[in-house]
């Protein structure tokens, strides 16, 4: 019997298709090539406690993950849009995304516990053991996905 | 038809989305409340008596858990169907979350679809 019901890659492809089709009406295309931002970026981070510890994160640039926010709730009405409401958006996509990634991931009668969202701003890269990292193009913008952890590393190394 | 339900979740966007599922499912003339957590939530519930709860499972303050539990206890409230949403998957809590009297335990995302087939039950069940 397989350990996983796909591969970390597809996991994360459906998820991240499943996330932002369903909260944002948006694809999802995986693409080549680093993600160049020459302005402050955000990102948001999921910690996966059970049954293998790591994250799942995603990092975009400051005009990528606006435009993820309009998205998901529609233009601003006056000022642009608050700082709360971006992060709000933020970790509800990655609490969305982390478990439709491990229920790709995971067989059905496999129990999985996640962590409380974590996000920010910076142009910090995601910490320890990277098991997959993978580009995006929504709409106009890239956005990187990141799958951090020894668990899921063994993984990509039983399927190699 | 549901002339008032209660959403509850941290999230902001999460019961924008919720609500947005809702509208599309049909409930065009519905009254929304939203609570920010389990405590906030059963204040509104006691006070505006919602023909539908909708909560998140992890929220601060009070969980969804929790919430289930004490609207459950309450001779007023517990013929509320409670729906837990939730993005884990865990069987074994599912089960708990069904033997303390959820109506229904749905995954994240919560979709026009998913929200459409959980009214068609909650009508059927009535």
């Amino acid at each position: 019997m397989s350990a996983t019901k796909a591969t970390i890659a597809e996991a994360v492809e459906r998820a991240l298709g499943t996330t932002l089709e369903t909260m944002a009406f948006e694809q999802a295309i995986p693409v080549d090539g680093p993600l160049e931002c020459e302005e402050e970026m955000y990102w948001a981070n999921l910690p996966i406690l059970e049954p293998y510890y790591g994250g799942v994160s995603f990092i975009t640039c400051k005009t990528g993950a606006n435009m993820l926010v309009e998205l998901v709730h529609g233009p601003p009405e006056d000022e642009g849009l608050p700082p709360e409401i971006l992060f709000d958006t933020f970790a509800e996509l990655i609490n969305t995304l982390g478990g439709r990634f491990m229920s790709e991931l995971v067989p059905d009668d496999v129990s999985f516990k996640l962590g409380l969202p974590q996000t920010g701003r910076s142009d910090a890269q995601a910490q320890g053991d990277v098991a997959y990292s993978g580009v995006f193009q929504i709409d106009e913008y890239k956005l990187v996905v990141t799958v951090t952890g020894a668990g899921f590393k063994s993984l990509v190394n039983e399927t190699k | 038809m549901l002339n008032t339900v209660l959403l509850v979740d941290d999230s902001a966007t999460a019961r924008m989305v919720i609500k947005r599922c809702l509208e599309i499912a049909g409930l065009y003339d519905t009254t929304f409340l939203e609570g920010r957590d389990g405590k906030e939530a059963l204040e509104l519930a006691r006070q505006h008596k919602p023909e539908l709860i909708l909560s998140d499972l992890n929220m601060p303050i009070m969980d969804g858990a929790s919430l289930l539990m004490e609207l459950k206890a309450d001779s007023e409230l517990r013929a509320v169907p409670v729906v837990i949403i939730t993005s884990s998957q865990n069987e074994a809590l599912v089960d708990e979350l069904v033997d303390v009297g959820a109506f229904r335990v749905i995954s994240k995302p919560v979709t026009p679809a998913s929200i459409a087939d959980l009214l068609k039950e909650l009508e059927q069940e009535q």
